[in-house]
């Protein structure tokens, strides 16, 4: 055949991907060990650890514990409760199931600008608004519609027969799906978690509009907030805080890479 | 052996912590009614309240000191507004001396009337000091830290451009005559730079239009707040003037980098820009600049810092020819106040006069380069070395403050968004006196905002 | 499977749908509410709003910044997702299937990790690289750009719009690169071979055996990514913040804007978030509709 000809047009084509994906990162990783970081693109001159060393200090560490506190509960119980919900929709049948399973979509997609200005207001009426209670019970909302679709897809796959054969073995229906189909289905769980967690822990919006005191607040208002500060910004800290925010992001979604890919082939082949 | 001493140690230890309970025991027995005083204060001002603690206790032995100091990286305002709400708050509280109408307004404070009248320090206070820290006519702390805004310029470019230096501009005229001579003198340097947009945030109102809306106008014509009805001044000729000198450096005349508004870090952009990077003539900005952006130890550090970088005080518009102020500046900073439902107010007025003593005051602001709010600091040696704090204890003598009467921040948004508007839409100044009324009235109400008319 | 009728099935639902109706579905309905009232962050409306009727949404409708918001939004939407993404996109993916081409994988992950890093960490990191001493400006100096018309200059201050629309290219491709890419696996690879004996050349076989038998997932794609795009708000507001002045305040920014800085309209901006909403609205059941009815 013929693919010859065009070989280094795609390989130049491919150079310039290579810079416009890559590029942008560069600042990043450089100011991260330059002792003298700038806002302005630099190649340092010598290379220091330190700022690694003091992001796990002071305020930053704060906003670190505090991502974790949050995505941690907000993912569990999302987890616990889209294992209950999910389970309902593959097992038994009511009226208006379908119409759930829609209902899902819709608060999927929704712009989360729509909610988050009112529950604001609530918040506040309640006197919740400022705490990181607010902030894991809001993002557990918003992670449970995704949650309970992975989980239903997860149960999908598990038959039933098990299930019936275990009752059948004098199982009631709680051991059955206890010792039968959870232990089956703990990767979706596994799924389900990691992805809840990595999702709150990069989240913005929410925490941007429920907290107001700095020393409550997740890495990602942390980092907006000290962007913007009085003169004072040390790139150097807030590049290095960036990275160590990031890798657990990383870590999951580069694990989870192939789950992903399929996910989406999914709602491309139907 | 070594066990031996070891357990001698650790005996020797117990006994004395026994002795040392039971005395303390005792103690608290003999003196039941032991009165404590609470003290609360931001982290920054840790060194000179600490010191002040120590000499209040070996003043009044029988008093128990706690001292709550809020830790770096929380909001200080936030906080102690939260105290005051839930009455909660310390007996001696450092305020922002901003949020002192608003607390006073809500009865958190308590009258120093008498107490300063009788307070032989208190006639070192010039009376620009005593007004931030009033409302109503009531005094309600003791200005312990505060700042100058002034107009820094760099002498090599002065030089260069053939202007005069030392350089102090008498009228806002020979500051545009200076910064079009600039232009025209010395390439690749933009000439004036005054913070506007909304990115600055409250230093756009601060830093830049209190600098010229209070010398635009002969007082209480200059203000944002009239103080006799009650109501916020929405259309003014000062205003107007304000309005026209950001027009005319940012839009008529291009003397302005209007980008430096915009960009992510505004603070150190213009930092750096003035200072080391040198792409700025002249600039309004602050007196801790001096120290804590281009001074040695700084985050800009400018080489050659008083060979090169030198500062000017702001005149009003036409040097006062027309009644306004003729020389302009405006402070804020942080006060020490007294919580209206303390049960130990004398013992709080105690250790006021202690901490804001003259040489206690004088050398914090010495060690930190920043301005003393007492004019008597000239008398302590740590700061009368240090010229150029020296220099701007005059300032002292006309400063002014800002109008921080409930509602300002709006006020001082709708400033902001009106600059914004004038150096990036090239609204002109009519315009954007329109606008800011426009914003103005739907906000506070028609009757709550007054109108100067322009021709007066 | 077999499905059982119980009300045990019900019972199971219940926790999350509770916490999904208190936390999401009540407080749109709120919204909604707040939007006919003159309710605000402080001051008198804080306290006690009143009910406006529908006074916010005739004032929208003559606030000309509210329209700006709309059109920069749509010029965002329609640059950066529907053509920057689905262009890349496909691109990406036909590049993916190239068996002869080394190096694939790299330029893959960097899509990848584009899409998946905390979008603060993607706007900060931007904010340096398109600044004017930013690493942009290097490389377009080094490329020599400027014979095409492209000069160095403070991206975010002088064309916001342009760098937020660029910069949203560059995280959002990976999906609809991924979505393709499964797509093209999809189409029997004997159709090629028929048409390769055909004597059809490589355009002729993407125009009429790729392109028709990709339409459904483009079509999944572009409803899809519209959505998203149309919500986006973290990287823009953290690289230009709407600015300078409105130049790039995209719907969700003026919003954000309306509610959290003076005079802090939460009422007036509640009344903008419910109009995006119904907007919203529209596209999702468009997208269950297709979903639903398969590709026919």
């Amino acid at each position: 055949m013929r693919k010859v000809k065009d070989k280094p047009l795609i390989y130049l084509f491919m150079a310039l991907l290579a810079l416009f994906f890559l590029a942008p990162f560069t600042w990043l990783i450089l100011s991260s060990v330059d002792p003298k970081a700038d806002i302005r693109f630099r190649i340092p001159s010598s290379i220091t650890l330190n700022h690694y060393a003091k992001v796990l200090t002071g305020r930053t560490f704060t906003w670190i514990v505090n991502s974790s506190i949050i995505s941690l509960a907000s993912a569990t119980l999302a987890t616990l409760l889209s294992v209950l919900a999910s389970y309902s929709l593959t097992r038994y049948k009511f009226k208006g199931r379908e119409a759930l399973v829609d209902f899902f979509v819709i608060l999927r997609l929704m712009p989360v600008m729509v909610v988050v200005l009112p529950i604001m207001i609530i918040f506040a009426r309640i006197g919740i608004l400022d705490t990181l209670f607010s902030v894991i019970l809001l993002e557990t909302a918003l992670e449970l519609p995704f949650s309970v679709m992975i989980g239903s897809s997860y149960f999908e796959t598990i038959p039933t027969d098990f299930e019936e054969a275990a009752m059948i073995d004098g199982c009631n229906r709680f051991l059955a799906f206890l010792r039968v189909t959870l232990p089956l289905s703990l990767p979706g769980l596994v799924t389900i978690w990691l992805l809840a967690f990595v999702t709150a822990w990069g989240d913005f919006l929410v925490p941007l509009f429920l907290l107001r005191t700095p020393d409550k607040f997740p890495v990602s208002v942390g980092i907006y907030m000290v962007f913007g500060e009085h003169g004072t910004v040390n790139y150097g800290l807030l590049s290095a805080l960036s990275i160590i925010y990031s890798i657990p992001v990383l870590v999951v979604f580069l694990l989870m890479r192939k789950y992903l890919t399929k996910g989406i082939a999914g709602l491309a082949i139907r | 052996m070594i066990m031996k001493s070891k357990s001698y140690l650790i005996g020797l230890l117990l006994s004395l912590l026994f002795i040392a309970s039971s005395l303390c025991l005792g103690y608290l027995y003999a003196h039941p009614q032991k009165r404590v005083l609470r003290i609360c204060y931001g982290e920054p001002w840790k060194i000179p309240t600490e010191d002040a603690i120590k000499e209040f206790k070996a003043k009044f032995p029988d008093v128990e000191v706690k001292a709550e100091m809020i830790p770096y990286g929380v909001d200080i305002v936030a906080k102690e507004s939260a105290d005051f709400a839930a009455g909660v708050a310390a007996d001696v509280v450092l305020v922002d001396s901003f949020m002192i109408p608003e607390y006073a307004e809500a009865g958190y404070l308590a009258p120093l009337d008498k107490l300063v009248a009788a307070w032989p320090d208190w006639k070192y206070y010039s009376l620009p000091m005593r007004r931030i820290v009033s409302y109503k006519g009531h005094v309600y702390g003791i200005m312990f830290d505060t700042d100058v805004r002034m107009i820094w310029y760099r002498k090599d470019v002065f030089k260069e451009a053939g202007l005069p230096v030392p350089w102090q501009p008498k009228t806002w005229d020979d500051i545009l005559k200076a910064a079009l001579t600039i232009k025209k003198k010395v390439k690749g340097i933009f000439p004036i730079y005054i913070p506007a947009g909304t990115k600055w945030g409250e230093a756009t109102t601060m830093q830049g239009f209190y600098m010229l809306l209070l010398g635009a106008d002969k007082p209480p014509r200059n203000r944002l707040y009239d103080y006799k009805t009650g109501k916020w001044i929405g259309k003014s000729p000062a205003l107007l003037r304000a309005f026209k000198f950001y027009y005319d450096i940012y839009v008529k005349y291009k003397l302005a980098p209007t980008e430096f508004n915009f960009v992510p870090d505004v603070w150190g952009t213009w930092r750096r820009t003035f200072g080391p990077d040198r792409l700025i003539g002249m600039a309004l900005g602050g007196s801790w600049e001096w120290g804590e952006a281009w001074g040695p130890k700084g985050i800009a550090p400018v080489p050659d810092r008083d060979k090169v970088v030198g500062f000017a005080k702001m005149p009003g518009w036409s040097g006062g020819a027309h009644g306004e102020p003729k020389w302009v500046t405006v402070s804020g900073g942080w006060a020490w106040t007294i919580y209206s439902k303390s049960k130990v107010k004398d013992l709080a007025w105690e250790f006021l006069k202690i901490v804001n003593e003259r040489d206690r005051v004088a050398k914090y602001a010495a060690a930190f380069g920043k301005v003393a709010p007492r004019l008597d600091a000239a008398k302590v040696p740590e700061y009368a070395k240090n010229s150029y704090l020296m220099a701007i204890l005059e300032y002292l003598k006309f400063t002014d403050f800002r109008d921080a009467m409930p509602g300002y921040s709006k006020v001082s948004y709708f400033i902001q968004e009106t600059t914004e508007k004038i150096v990036l839409e090239g609204m002109t100044p009519e315009k954007a006196l329109d606008y800011f009324y426009s914003k103005m009235v739907k906000t506070f109400g028609k009757d709550k905002v007054e109108v100067i008319p322009l021709g007066s | 499977m077999k499905l059982r009728s119980s009300y045990l099935g019900i019972i199971l639902l219940l926790p999350a749908l509770a916490v999904m109706l208190a936390f999401v579905v009540f407080p749109t309905i709120w919204g909604v509410v707040m939007s006919m009232t003159n309710a605000s962050l402080v001051g008198i409306g804080a306290a006690h709003p009143r009910f406006i009727g529908l006074n916010n949404y005739i004032s929208l409708l003559r606030d000309s910044r509210f329209y700006h918001s709309l059109s920069v939004t749509v010029i965002f939407t329609v640059f950066s997702a529907l053509i920057g993404q689905v262009a890349l996109g496909l691109a990406l993916a036909l590049l993916m299937r190239r068996k002869d081409i080394k190096g694939k994988s790299v330029i893959a992950t960097a899509v990848f990790i584009s899409w998946v890093i905390p979008e603060v960490v993607a706007g900060y990191m931007w904010g340096s690289y398109a600044s004017r001493e930013g690493l942009l400006n290097l490389i377009i100096k080094a490329l020599r750009l400027d014979r095409l018309g492209i000069e160095p200059t403070n991206w975010l201050f002088y064309k916001p719009l342009e760098t937020i629309t660029i910069a949203n290219v560059w995280r959002g491709t990976a999906f609809s690169m991924i979505l393709f890419s499964a797509a093209l696996e999809s189409i029997p690879n004997f159709l090629y071979e028929a048409s390769s004996l055909d004597g059809a050349s490589s355009w002729d076989r993407f125009r009429y055996i790729t392109l028709p038998l990709l339409a459904p997932a483009i079509l999944t794609d572009l409803i899809l990514i519209t959505i998203w795009t149309f919500s986006v708000f973290t990287m823009p507001f953290i690289m230009t913040g709407g600015g300078p002045g409105t130049r790039s305040e995209l719907w969700t920014i003026y919003i954000y804007r309306q509610a959290l800085l003076p005079p802090y309209e939460i009422g007036y901006a509640a009344a903008a978030a419910t109009l995006m909403f119904l907007f919203t609205l529209v596209l999702i059941v468009a997208y269950i509709t297709v979903l639903k009815r398969g590709w026919g």
